[in-house]
């Protein structure tokens, strides 16, 4: 089944007095438990995309389905909630909260959902675990490096299990050592943790850890690549574990 | 709708610099508040405390035209009057003109007997007593230049009077024709059983008076600037009002005759438009206190850009993002204003002793607490709705692109 | 060196909301501090300016207002016949007169009661007041009759002072025949024969003795022989002397007041001013980078954001000052503390003032800009672009 599905998906914007269209009828598909990379120049409408699939905004034209749901047909009062739920961000900017720790901002998602404290603290721990940054869980963002503030990020988006993960330009900001730990990190949460992941990233390099690469050019998907390196890695990682 | 709360906290102390600001300017401007309403509910009380039994006669002309000393004993005879008594201004100083008293020359036989329910006379021991009081009464008879004097001489440090000293004082309408001050024996201290009565207040012998002028020791006419009366029970103010009035009508003085109450009401007008005065200045630091909170919020909500959109990302929504910076606001303006609201009432009693001279009965009510801290609630409402409504109506991605 | 002036106009119109709500600010800083010291300025323009240097007045030792004073008759009779420095006019007369003066109840149009200044005089007390004192309407009172005139503003203020109107003091009655203009606290006043207002308050002491005297003539000698005089102990001051000494409570509550209000409503609005020129900075980091990395130099940046708030402060002072214009001219009255009398006057917006309240306002301006300033000139090219 479809972890998402888009269908006719247009999308305009309005840039001083003109309009934009940055995607126009795009239909595609992701099945449960798949590792996108969205590739393609600046405008090609990769982040316009994720943004659509997480109810962050809304097209104006078209249908779109995440886990089943119709989230288009969804009022906007009930997306924040469903997000919450259902989707894990991680940006290029962290965006971590600069006030809180490490540990307050993995709990952020955690507040809205009905859980004792005792529970929340769990599985926030339990989410810097995963991400290997469980003694760092007391210090602020500031305090940590580039690489460990997104393994935050990353933690704070799969806190609440969410069945998907969407990441715009994860490694963008960070160099080449910490990015690829990032994109193993991401690939783990595929193989191990099952969850279906869209990466949208302009680095080939990064994009070689998913499984399929679409290229997208001015709006439409204009290849897509399979990855029987990244297929054959997941397959001999899943051995050794 | 759960939000974290610790955020409004977080924020408030990584910038504590504008914090402490705002929460500064917001304690000084509602202590002034509390002040300002203070000091009008200080000469309200001043008005509404007044005996309800007591009249002033003085002439309809001016505050400054004395009556007829002979109008006392036809005063005296009017139905429904229990006693008379001349109540002379003397226009008092201690060494400086601005240490200005409130004196005034009475007939010592009646006039402890008509104050009884606003002063009572303390004894060595510094205890109110019947004995202190006929203990004084036989000592103002017994020395033509005694004097009883209120409590609040004897506490501030400029004078520091006691039973048993001779005070030098100075008197503008009476002045001494050799230059020198009229020196008083202090015979009594009492204290007042009113809120609205000054403690600091002097009485001496009008017939001391009388005598120096007769005598061309000093300036002045003999006359009365003003004859306290007290209503016997059961007579209506109005009418004895008319009658004093009435017979007095054709002259040689007219008078103008009020209740204990109009007679302070005057006094309050004839400083001039004291309200308006005070509404203006009160005007002008609520405009100063809220455009201050405003500011902040301001500020504050700009910076917040970013984590709105990375909250809304989150799956918050617009409402709990919104209450997040409103409850900033609320959490500054009511600390602020509430740290100023009991600074002006802890203050109170200080203040009442410093403003002596002025406002002898400062205080501050209950109701002016309670307005002050109303007053920060609303402007921390109003500082923070406009940012709290812009920040819900953010949409993420706009606000995820900001710089926060 | 510097950046351009459309560069700082750009900046503030486009933050213009932001620097609208701070130019507010600082504009009822400015109007406030102008419309009380406007008010003052009114007020002491009643007194010491009005004051003619050749002009004694003669009071009781000790007296510092007239109301205060008593003359007996015959100290004041020896005042006037007996003192040499008073000048005599042609036929040898004292140019010299007795007066009293006496606060007065009287009712408002409006309802309620108040102080109003009453002045007993001498014909030589018209003479005296030269050119200051004009009949505007009617005549002057006849003296030995129970005739008044009045100042201009009581004609709109008080009950029964119109042309015509009956003014009762004690019980005799007193009819209205002129109205005058005066510019000084007497303008305010209602004149009338003192020997027929003594006559009907049943008083016999006067307040003063005014007489013309020569220039240079030394007071505060002429005071050290008179003082102690046995048969008319007596002070005397000129009249600017005397007058100033009038304003010294209501104008010191005043200036207390304008102080009090501008250091309020002034920190508030400085913390306006500091808010917009932190988002001014904020929002152009970017800006400062690439500025910085032109070649700029940081003190450029720093000048230039110190001046985006100077302009935003001298706005701000223009907009104060038009707020505060309509008070200019507008009558009104207060109490004065001194002589516990009402007098009427109108606000004075002067030039000074309007000056002073644009320099206000500019500083104002300075001194919320400067911090954003530093923070912007202090930038990091790095930080700057990292923005981005």
């Amino acid at each position: 089944m479809s972890m998402i599905a888009m269908q006719g998906v247009t999308k305009r914007y309005e840039r001083g007095g003109e309009t934009l269209t940055v995607l126009e009828r795009l239909d595609l598909t992701v099945p449960k438990g798949d590792f996108v990379a969205l590739m393609g120049p600046s405008g090609s409408g990769k982040s316009t995309i994720l943004n659509l699939v997480g109810g962050l905004d809304v097209p104006d034209e078209g249908r779109i389905s995440v886990a089943g749901q119709e989230i288009t047909a969804m009022s906007r009062a009930d997306l924040p909630a469903w997000r919450s739920r259902h989707v894990g961000f991680v940006f290029q900017a962290f965006n971590l909260v600069p006030v809180l720790t490490a540990l307050e901002n993995v709990l952020l998602p955690l507040n809205l959902q009905p859980l004792s404290r005792a529970e929340r603290r769990k599985q926030a721990e339990f989410a810097l675990q995963v991400v290997g940054l469980s003694d760092r869980m007391h210090h602020r963002p500031r305090q940590l490096s580039g690489g460990q503030e997104q393994r935050v990020a990353i933690a704070r988006a799969i806190v609440t299990d969410p069945d998907l993960v969407l990441a715009d330009e994860p490694t963008g900001d960070l160099d080449r050592e910490s990015a690829n730990a990032v994109m193993d990190l991401l690939r783990r949460l595929n193989n191990e943790m099952k969850k279906t992941l869209v990466v949208v990233t302009h680095d080939p390099v990064a994009a070689e850890h998913a499984r399929r690469v679409l290229h997208l050019d001015k709006g439409v998907l204009a290849r897509e690549v399979q990855n029987p390196a990244s297929s054959r890695a997941a397959a001999e990682a899943g051995g050794a574990r | 709708m759960s939000m974290p709360l610790r955020l409004v906290g977080r924020h408030l102390r990584a910038h504590w610099l504008r914090t402490a600001l705002t929460i500064t300017s917001l304690v000084v401007t509602l202590f002034l508040f509390c002040f300002l309403v203070s000091i009008v509910t200080t000469l309200e009380d001043m008005v509404k405390q007044s005996a309800t039994n007591r009249l002033f006669v003085q002439s309809a002309v001016s505050l400054f035209q004395d009556i007829p000393l002979d109008y006392q004993s036809k005063i005296d005879q009017v139905p429904g009057t229990d006693k008379v008594t001349k109540f002379q201004w003397f226009g008092s100083y201690y060494k400086e003109r601005d240490n200005f008293l409130a004196q005034f020359g009475v007939d010592h036989e009646i006039f402890l007997d008509m104050y009884r329910r606003e002063m009572e006379i303390l004894g060595p021991d510094g205890k109110p007593s019947e004995e202190a009081r006929q203990a004084a009464q036989a000592a103002l008879a017994a020395d033509r230049r005694a004097c009883i004097i209120g409590e609040g001489l004897v506490r501030d440090e400029k004078f520091q009077w006691k039973v048993g000293d001779t005070v030098p004082i100075q008197s503008t309408f009476f002045a001494k024709t050799d230059g020198t001050a009229w020196d008083f024996n202090v015979v009594a201290v009492y204290h007042p059983l009113k809120a609205n009565f000054d403690d600091r207040q002097i009485f001496f012998r009008y017939d001391y008076l009388e005598e120096m002028i007769k005598a061309g020791l000093c300036v002045g006419a003999q006359g009365v600037g003003v004859y306290v009366v007290n209503v016997e029970d059961g007579h209506d103010n109005g009418q004895v009002i008319a009658d004093i009035d009435g017979l007095f009508a054709n002259g040689p003085q007219r008078t103008m005759t009020m209740t204990e109450a109009a007679f302070q009401a005057l006094f309050v007008s004839m400083m001039g438009n004291v309200p308006l005065f005070l509404g203006v200045i009160g005007g002008a630091v609520v405009f100063a206190v809220v455009f201050s909170v405003v500011n902040t919020m301001l500020m504050s909500a700009r910076q917040r850009t970013h984590e709105v959109g990375i909250l809304k990302a989150l799956g918050y929504t617009d409402g709990a993002v919104g209450w997040l910076l409103l409850v900033e606001s609320l959490v500054l303006s009511l600390l602020g204003g509430g740290l100023g609201v009991a600074l002006a009432v802890g203050l109170a009693e200080p203040m009442r002793v410093g403003m002596g001279k002025f406002f002898p009965q400062y205080t501050v009510h209950p109701e002016t607490a309670v307005w002050g801290l109303v007053i920060s609630l609303g402007v921390g409402v109003v500082a923070g709705l406009g940012p709290a409504l812009a920040a819900s109506r953010l949409r993420p991605v706009q606000a995820l692109r900001s710089e926060g | 060196m510097g950046l351009p002036l459309a560069y700082t106009l750009r900046n503030v119109v486009v933050r213009r909301s932001s620097a609208a709500l701070t130019a507010f600010g600082i504009a009822m800083t400015v109007a406030v501090f102008a419309g009380v010291l406007s008010l003052r300025a009114g007020f002491e323009q009643l007194y010491k300016p009005r004051g003619d240097a050749n002009i004694a007045v003669y009071m009781r030792p000790g007296a510092v207002s007239e109301g205060e004073s008593a003359i007996p008759r015959d100290q004041a009779d020896i005042l006037v016949k007996e003192r040499p420095e008073i000048e005599r006019d042609e036929q040898g007369r004292p140019l010299a007169a007795a007066e009293i003066f006496l606060a007065v109840y009287m009712e408002k149009l409006g309802g309620g009661t108040t102080n109003t200044p009453l002045r007993g005089v001498q014909p030589t007390s018209i003479a005296l007041q030269g050119d200051r004192l004009k009949l505007a309407e009617g005549r002057w009172m006849e003296f030995g009759t129970n005739e008044v005139v009045v100042g201009r503003p009581l004609t709109t203020r008080m009950k029964g002072c119109q042309l015509g109107g009956t003014i009762t003091l004690n019980m005799t009655p007193f009819l209205v025949v002129g109205v005058f203009d005066h510019p000084g606290a007497e303008g305010g006043e209602i004149w009338g024969d003192a020997e027929r207002f003594l006559d009907a308050l049943d008083r016999t002491l006067f307040s003063r003795v005014v007489a013309r005297v020569a220039p240079g003539t030394d007071f505060v000698a002429l005071t050290e022989q008179m003082e102690h005089d046995t048969r008319a102990p007596t002070q005397v001051v000129s009249e600017p002397t005397y007058l100033s000494k009038q304003t010294e409570m209501s104008g010191g509550m005043l200036e207390f007041l304008a102080v009090l209000l501008t250091i309020i409503m002034g920190a508030a609005a400085v913390l306006g001013s500091i808010n917009t020129m932190l988002a001014s900075v904020a929002a152009r980091t970017h800006e400062v980078g690439v500025l910085l990395a032109i070649g700029y130099s940081r003190l450029a940046i720093f000048l230039t954001f110190l001046f985006e708030s100077a302009l935003i402060g001298l706005i701000g002072g223009v907009l104060g000052v038009l707020i505060a214009l309509p008070f200019d001219g507008l009558e009104t009255g207060m109490a004065n503390w001194n002589t516990f009398t009402d007098v009427s006057f109108a606000f004075q917006l002067t030039p000074e003032l309007a000056l002073t309240s644009f320099i206000l306002a500019f500083a104002l301006g300075l001194i919320g800009g400067t911090l954003p300033a530093l923070r912007a000139a202090s930038l990091k090219p790095v930080e700057a672009f990292r923005q981005l």
